[in-house]
């Protein structure tokens, strides 16, 4: 078999699938028109949870006019960040074998020859580079940045890579949408369904992702669709329950944070150990002192902070990872702290840690939010080292990372 | 219009949005160019942009047609009966993105930080990945081999 020199270095009859066609491609096609901006969305939402226009925040400094959008983050419901972030990841995941069908299904075109028939086609094609480029830069950068392996820098890749695959998945819905309507109406699911192997036949030739020459069919359409789905159903099952959690967590086998260390009220994931922080049994003794700053300077040891009023609110921990784990958190509000240091009005709050990378800084509003504390217990049970003993902040619906650990010092700042 | 239309081979609307779309993603190169690993992050678009096309996608083709030839050399002790290959296709293809997606955990490639990040090692992937390996072959044999009596049944009552 000799390709023609039209035909160019592959040749269409080299095609054999015989299920390759346009309403399979918009099967997969539709599916990513719902995932993809959900991913986007919830992208956004979580660079925008960062708070990054205070102090210390921002993993991206340099956002230029891609921070326009920002805006300061809610409090309430509790449950926000771990729902989107949960949602972010797990999807993500998810959504992983439907893009591989759907690169699969429109490998013909890749080879398509002559490779333009004019410029307004050649800049189309220009365009896919930010799509398939994009798409698979935004799934491997976001995977292995859960698999703590980091061969670039995750936050800048992953934020400024995303408004590039953004830029080109734009175009391509505008440009293909009426395509892929036609072709899914072209034919009717529940009949693909019912329609087994013995009677699968190719799509209408189409001059593209239909085979000129087909091979007799070895899978269906619905074979396709349920290898596809039962593969998401299998990458959901063995990671979505770090953040689901119950009996679920179980089932993440692939999660990095199924297991929980310790027993008892402490029996819940870590993220970042005592010890790969750097802290010390001597930093964490009765010596230790939170101290305050603000109009006053106070210095409390932990009898002093227990014997404060104390609050208990059922709170999640939710990591950019997307695990998370909801427990039952008493400590002192952090606007108590507040006026204890003076401050008359809220302002911002920035949190300083005994490890030396560790530290955020809290909005008003997060300082005000009523369930906002410095915890010191969790489920009736002082906090052990590694939750970030003697004290650590939780904030509702903050990421994981602002629920600052092993904390030494607050420097509350006046409105404005 | 029609001159346009003749020359670029769409409506201006086109191409008004195609450089839209050049724009922001240079636009974005512009900001990467401000991180300091900004050559390690072009580097990484480059190769995931050829890592499919070129690298996963010939591979996977070449194991499918073997597979597809083996099946034709062997298509079960007598013909007719039930095609084998797709309960080979189902559990590769689920147990190789598995390995695909997590193969920093499987290998352990990033056990320092794991460790310091979750309290244990990443000892336990390996296993893991096997045995749901394991579970999907062992299910997939069980279906063919249920299909497989079925058709026999059917024959015989035909």
């Amino acid at each position: 078999m000799k390709a023609g020199r039209e035909d160019g270095p592959v040749s269409p009859n080299r095609w054999k699938s015989p299920v390759r066609g346009p309403w399979l491609t918009s099967m997969f096609g539709f599916v990513l028109l719902i995932g993809i901006p959900v991913e986007f969305i919830t992208g956004l939402i979580s660079y925008a949870a960062y708070n990054p226009k205070l102090k210390g925040n921002d993993p991206n400094p340099n956002h230029g006019l891609f921070g326009l959008y920002l805006f300061n983050w809610a409090t309430s419901p509790a449950w926000l960040y771990r729902l989107t972030e949960g949602v972010h990841v797990m999807l993500g995941l998810v959504l992983v074998p439907v893009v591989l069908a759907k690169l699969w299904s429109v490998m013909p075109k890749l080879f398509a020859w002559p490779p333009w028939r004019s410029i307004s086609q050649l800049l189309e094609r220009l365009s896919l580079v930010l799509i398939v480029g994009g798409v698979v830069f935004e799934m491997s950068t976001g995977i292995l940045n859960i698999d703590y392996l980091n061969p670039i820098k995750f936050y800048p890749g992953h934020f400024y890579g995303a408004w590039a695959f953004m830029a080109g998945f734009a175009v391509h819905v505008v440009v293909k949408f009426g395509d892929m309507v036609h072709a899914l109406r072209s034919r009717r699911l529940r009949t693909e369904l019912r329609t087994g192997l013995a009677d699968t036949r190719p799509e209408p030739l189409d001059g593209g992702l239909v085979a000129p020459e087909p091979a007799p069919p070895t899978i269906s359409r619905r074979g396709i669709l349920a290898l596809v789905g039962g593969t998401s159903l299998a990458v959901f099952v063995l990671t979505a329950g770090e953040t689901i959690g119950g009996a679920m967590r179980n089932f993440a086998l692939f999660g990095t944070h199924y297991r929980a260390p310790d027993s008892g009220a402490n029996h819940f994931p870590v993220n970042k150990t005592a010890v790969a922080a750097g802290i010390t049994a001597a930093q964490t003794g009765p010596d230790w002192r939170l101290e305050l700053l603000g109009p006053r300077r106070v210095s409390l040891s932990r009898a002093d902070l227990l014997a404060m009023a104390l609050t208990t609110a059922d709170l999640p921990i939710a990591c950019t990872e997307g695990w998370s784990t909801t427990q039952r958190w008493t400590g002192v509000r952090l606007a108590d702290l507040a006026r204890l240091a003076g401050a008359v009005d809220y302002g911002t709050a920035e949190l300083r840690a005994l490890e030396s990378t560790g530290g955020a800084t809290l909005s008003a509003s997060q300082v005000s939010a009523s369930d906002s504390m410095l915890a010191l217990r969790v489920n009736g049970a002082d906090l052990s080292l590694d939750h970030g003993f003697p004290a650590r902040v939780i904030v509702p619906s903050a990421p994981g990372t602002h629920n600052v650990k092993w904390m030494s010092q607050i420097v509350f700042s006046e409105p404005g | 219009m029609r001159w346009f239309r003749r020359h670029y081979g769409a409506g201006p609307l086109h191409l008004a949005g195609l450089l839209v779309c050049f724009a922001v993603a240079a636009y974005a190169v512009t900001r990467v160019f401000g991180v300091s690993g900004w050559k390690g992050i072009l580097l990484w678009f480059a190769v995931c942009l050829i890592g499919h096309d070129l690298i996963g996608w010939p591979i996977y083709t070449a194991a499918d047609r073997i597979l597809i030839r083996t099946q034709q050399r062997h298509p079960g002790r007598r013909e007719s009966l039930v095609p084998w290959v797709n309960h080979v296709r189902v559990p590769v293809i689920i147990s190789g993105i598995l390995l695909a997606m997590f193969f920093p955990l499987i290998f352990r490639l990033s056990q320092a930080k794991y460790t310091g990040y979750t309290g244990f090692n990443e000892n336990v992937y390996l296993a893991n990945w096997l045995a749901v390996t394991a579970v999907l072959f062992a299910t997939s044999s069980l279906i063919y081999f249920l299909r497989l009596g079925l058709s026999r049944r059917r024959r015989v009552n035909e």
